[in-house]
């Protein structure tokens, strides 16, 4: 694009430079036009005659168009197949134009913003982006054609492959990420590939997931900016109402996404007016306020007798462990039926087998805290009675796996270590 | 272990004895000479005394000093010459000779080895216990989990618990359920026995219950005992009821008007309607809700509406199970309005001298408020209650008044005389209003009349 000495080209030029990695439609009174290497891949995927502008000191700059008034149909396909699209138009009406008529790109079409009828109806088309902030990750995606929006966070060393997960489950058309961290070690590889010569042709589609990556800058993710965005887009004071207390990363996710949305899309966005927090769960989740409300582990009012609690009213057990063990059980219940089913039935074979029950329970009585004792030895804090007091609870188990093994149940075979 | 370490052994290493003896040899032959020493040292005692003619003469040991000979004041002129002086006191000097210095060398030398051998072997028996970390552990959890269920089924059968049936049901039904706590706490205070009683949510007739009756009827109970069932019943433990079968919960959400954070500088209403709007935006299909009293925080005509609203949204949105215990009367009109919410209540019964709280949760609204009747066993004054009874009954009144002219122009029976929060307070104007005849009064009267009711509002 060295020869750009026309007024129109110098500002196509200037408009194609906003928008790199988009496909530019230009318009030029009753057609979109499309110039340079945009002509050349859009000719391709549209299938549309290629030609040539040849008003450039002899040097012929490829060019092709599409009628204004079937423009959306081409820009689905586009969308489709991955590309993004900047839409520009003339802003002032050409007869009372000076010299060149005023153009702008009024609209930015990505596959993760599509909104237009040609949107199959069975699956959603979400726009999706993963933000990091500290050791969580989170993850948003919005279908701006049905504004359906949710938001989740992870931490710890799975997280990211439960993003993974979520990106397979959710399967958005495009996903926002901060330019300084690259997705995941696999497709930032994969990204690298297609990206040298996709930059250039304006696309950048995953190969194996099918989704375009969009890097933003890192500061659309930074939570001082994007959860005020959110707070601001949804008209209220705190984000908690819509489960996203104490999740930054994923308030943060949702934030870009809404900055992302505001700046391609013309129009307000007002039809997104909910966000929720998920989570794919492995247990049945009661939250803090729940616990405290159903008097769990602690009384409501403090001061009143611990007594009242669940947990007290529960606790049958008579080693330290087993102790912490209830108290684990109680506060994330299983929600899987087939281990719910196999403590059930060992509950019921001890129910039934009452001397075996007791004679467990007694042997069980003189085990001390197994757990802890071992820690003090390996983190080398531990002193000559700890492991005195190890052995002797050690000295039990030949009695406990004598009263186990009297009792029928699967889980009991299995304990019988 | 137990062979290795004395019986009782300090809880420091510093100083030893902690090992056994006949485990190591070098430890043994190190203690002898250690226990020896002892010994020596009172050998030496002997002879320096004999040797000098010093009686008092004595060996001892201190920290800082080590070992030396103790000569006190009057029998310094007896010390020879070979002795050192080590240290001098007001009564006494104290003196070491080459050959107690030789011995104390030893000695601690000895006392050192000791300490590091013990050590080492300690350190010893923690990496080889250390090695069988996994086993160990393994051993734990399982103990842990031998243990929880044995607890449970200590409980289960102290208790007459029963086994929940499981399934992937929307349903939640119990029959003659009793919340667990409290359950117990009055069997302990020797009151009467705990009110069983039975629940049926589904996912289609039976969604959302609306509760009404009396505080203090037994409303919280029965809401928290149904979660606490959902609860143990997941966990894996018996339940107390008489029978149970219960479709897998995902989420148990709870909204309950007393425990709000006014600390934190939110109002109470806010904090009620942030916990209600997550509830709304995150519970599933699966999931079960119990709200106590939603809607208590702000000005009545908001709180029924948001309320109504919500139950609305929860029908036809969420579709989650939902307990709503509520002081609204008029939030059991939804149960006409909506397939699947159904009111239930708790029980009273009407004594000459007061009420009786019978905690039997059954079918239909509550058909009385009873707060006065609450108020009186709280023990507010009986003028006060008199006069509330008056005031209502004026009101009662007045809405019966207004309802029959609206029955009489439809003819539709009277709806029971339920005061609701619908009904404007100034009934006598609106009376005076209706009955008055318009075309018949003239500008004065009219005017005579309207300063009238205006003095009345």
């Amino acid at each position: 694009m060295t020869e750009t000495s026309t007024p129109l080209m110098r500002q196509y030029a200037a408009i194609k430079k906003e928008h790199p990695n988009a496909l530019l439609f230009f318009r030029l009174g009753d057609f979109y036009e499309m110039f340079f290497e945009d002509a050349v891949v859009a000719a391709r995927e549209l299938q549309i005659t290629l030609t040539s502008r040849n008003k450039e000191k002899g040097i012929s700059v490829p060019m092709c168009g599409v009628p204004y008034h079937a423009a959306e149909g081409y820009i689905a396909k586009l969308i489709r197949k991955g590309f993004k699209v900047a839409v520009c138009e003339q802003v002032e009406d050409p007869r009372l134009a000076k010299k060149l008529v005023r153009r702008e790109v009024t609209r930015v079409v990505t596959p993760g913003t599509a909104a237009d009828s040609s949107l199959s109806s069975e699956e959603n088309n979400f726009l999706g982006a993963v933000a990091q902030v500290g050791d969580r990750v989170g993850f948003a995606a919005l279908d701006l054609s049905t504004g359906e929006f949710r938001a989740t966070e992870f931490r710890g060393s799975d997280a990211g492959r439960r993003i993974e997960e979520e990106l397979a489950q959710l399967r958005p058309k495009e996903l926002l990420y901060a330019s300084s961290a690259p997705l995941f070690e696999g497709s930032a590889g994969a990204a690298e590939n297609s990206s040298a010569p996709g930059r250039k042709d304006g696309r950048s589609a995953h190969p194996s997931t099918g989704y375009a990556e969009t890097a933003l800058d890192d500061w659309v993710f930074a939570p001082d900016h994007a959860i005020p965005l959110v707070e601001n887009h949804f008209g209220v004071m705190s984000l908690e109402g819509f489960g996203l207390a104490g999740k930054p990363a994923a308030a943060s996710a949702a934030g870009a996404i809404l900055h992302y949305a505001r700046s391609t899309q013309r129009g307000t966005l007002d039809h997104v007016d909910r966000i929720g927090f998920y989570e794919r769960q492995n247990c049945l989740v009661l939250d803090a306020v729940t616990v405290r409300n159903l008097e769990l582990i602690e009384p409501l009012f403090a001061g009143a007798d611990a007594g009242i609690t669940l947990f007290r009213s529960m606790d049958a057990t008579v080693t330290p462990m087993g102790k912490r063990l209830l108290r684990a059980w109680m506060l994330r219940p299983s929600i899987e039926r087939a281990e719910i089913e196999a403590r059930l039935d060992a509950v019921e074979a001890q129910v039934k087998n009452t001397v075996a029950r007791e004679d467990l329970r007694r042997a069980l009585e003189g085990i001390l805290d197994l757990e802890r004792l071992l820690s003090r030895v390996t983190l080398e804090t531990a002193n000559p009675r700890d492991i005195l007091a190890l052995a002797a609870s050690l000295g039990r188990i030949p009695a406990v796996r004598i009263a186990v093994a009297r009792l029928d149940a699967a889980r009991h075979g299995a304990l019988r270590v | 272990m137990e062979e290795t370490i004395v019986s009782e052994p300090p809880i420091s290493l510093s100083d030893g004895g902690v090992i056994q003896s006949g485990v190591n040899a070098e430890l043994d032959e190190l203690r002898d000479l250690s226990r020896n020493s002892k010994q020596y040292l009172a050998q030496i005692e002997q002879r320096e005394r004999h040797g000098t003619g010093i009686g008092s003469l004595k060996v001892k040991f201190n920290s800082i000093f080590g070992y030396y000979l103790e000569v006190s004041k009057p029998n310094l002129h007896l010390v020879p010459a070979d002795y050192e002086r080590k240290q001098t006191l007001v009564n006494a000097e104290r003196f070491t000779t080459p050959e107690l210095k030789e011995y104390e060398a030893k000695i601690l030398d000895a006392q050192e080895k000791i300490v590091e051998i013990e050590r080492r072997m300690f350190a010893e028996l923690r990496t080889a216990i250390a090695a069988e970390a996994k086993r160990i552990r393994q051993t734990a959890l399982a103990l842990a989990e031998v243990d929880v269920l044995a607890g449970l089924a200590h409980i289960a059968a102290l208790r007459n618990y029963c086994r929940a049936v499981l399934d992937e049901s929307g349903d939640l039904e119990i029959v003659e359920g009793r919340h667990p706590v409290i359950e117990q706490l009055e069997v302990a205070g020797g009151s009467e026995r705990f009110v069983p009683n039975d629940l049926y949510l589904n996912s289609s007739t039976h969604a959302i219950l609306v509760l009404t009756g009396p505080n203090m009827g037994g409303k919280s109970t029965y809401l928290r005992q149904a979660a606490l069932i959902v609860i143990l019943a997941q966990m894996g433990s018996f339940v107390p009821a008489r029978a149970a079968r219960l479709g897998l919960v995902d989420r148990v959400f709870t909204r309950i008007g007393a425990s709000d954070n006014l600390a934190r500088g939110r109002s109470t209403f806010m904090v009620e309607m942030t916990e209600t709007a997550a509830i709304l935006h995150t519970a599933t299909a699966r999931s079960l809700i119990l709200l106590d009293e939603v809607g208590r925080g702000t000005a009545t005509y908001d709180g029924l509406a948001i309320a109504w609203a919500a139950v609305e949204y929860l029908h036809a949105r969420t579709r989650a199970k939902t307990l709503f215990a509520t002081h609204y009367f008029e939030l059991t009109e939804l149960a006409d309005l909506l397939s699947g919410v159904k009111n239930y209540h708790v029980s009273v019964k009407e004594t000459g001298g007061g009420i009786v709280f019978l905690r039997k949760v059954e079918p239909g609204a509550a058909d009385r408020s009873y707060g006065i009747e609450v108020a009186k066993l709280a023990g507010l004054p009986n003028e006060v209650i008199e006069r509330a009874r008056e005031v209502l009954a004026e009101h009662e009144n007045a809405e019966r008044r207004l309802t029959g002219h609206l029955a009489s122009d439809e003819s539709r029976p009277a709806p029971p005389a339920q005061l609701t929060i619908f009904t404007p307070i100034s009934q006598p104007v609106l009376e005076k209003l209706r009955e008055v005849d318009l075309n018949r009064l003239t500008p004065l009267e009219a005017l005579n009349l309207l300063a009238e009711l205006k003095k009345q509002i």
